[in-house]
């Protein structure tokens, strides 16, 4: 299990690759990626420049770790590798990796959307639209705390 | 009793500042009691962090908490806005 919370790019097929270093039982791997999109969603007519990226040291680390502890307890995992850039962000560039090895695929599809739909809404991070028009915090959305409220349906 | 207080996101912006260590009366203990308290108190960003209260997050020692959860001293709270990351 691996948390990564850092400035830099990532690499994500090292990441895959060391993951699989001397584990020969995991048969599957998925990840999710999200990226920096170079559009502002609510108004196409702003051009965005760059995104920041403000985290809560010490409580995100903690609420991730208990994201993939609640994952594990769910399904049976080789492994969850969790990674998040912070600081300044342009388009194109990568957010967010969830990469979730198992030995068949069903875990690690259900697992890996599970731990980002709740790292949506329960990792404290913060992001700021720098636009070529103004500075705004984007604000969360409705659909993000549906999707985990969903999870609570289907599995508690 | 001492209370540490993080400020993130707009509201870091809003305050000017990401930290503030304030000595408060043990009476005052809970997010809820200190934020009215110290918006009576200084007033400035406090009045506005009051106002806009129902979209503010608490976190007390990093734990997601109620307002009217409890404080002792030495805690550390934290507001800040809805997240928005991944």
């Amino acid at each position: 299990m691996t948390i990564c919370i850092q400035k830099k790019l990532f690499n994500i097929e090292k990441i895959i690759s060391n993951l699989r270093k001397n584990k020969p039982t995991i048969g599957a791997i998925v990840s999710f990626i999200g990226y920096v999109r170079d559009y502002n969603k609510d108004i196409n007519t702003k051009k965005l420049k760059q995104m920041d990226l403000e985290y809560y040291p010490g409580m995100t680390e903690k609420a991730l770790t208990k994201i993939e502890i609640s994952a594990k307890s769910r399904w049976v995992l080789e492994d969850v590798y969790i990674i998040h850039r912070v600081g300044k962000l342009f388009p194109n560039e990568p957010i967010v990796a969830v990469i979730v090895a198992s030995q068949h695929r069903k875990n690690a599809f259900e697992a890996c959307e599970f731990i980002i739909d709740f790292l949506k809404t329960d990792a404290p991070f913060w992001k700021k639209e720098i636009s070529d028009q103004d500075e705004l915090w984007v604000e969360n959305r409705i659909e993000d705390h549906q999707k985990k409220t969903s999870w609570n349906i289907k599995n508690d | 009793m001492k209370i540490n207080i993080l400020f993130f996101a707009g509201i870091r912006e809003m305050f000017g500042f990401h930290e503030k260590s304030i000595e408060i009366e043990e009476s005052k203990n809970s997010p809820e009691k200190l934020l009215k308290f110290l918006s009576e108190k200084d007033q400035g960003s406090w009045v506005k962090l009051l106002n806009s209260k129902d979209s503010v997050r608490v976190a007390i020692n990093q734990e997601v908490s109620d307002w009217s959860d409890s404080l002792k001293d030495g805690d550390e709270l934290a507001f800040f806005p809805p997240i928005t990351g991944g």
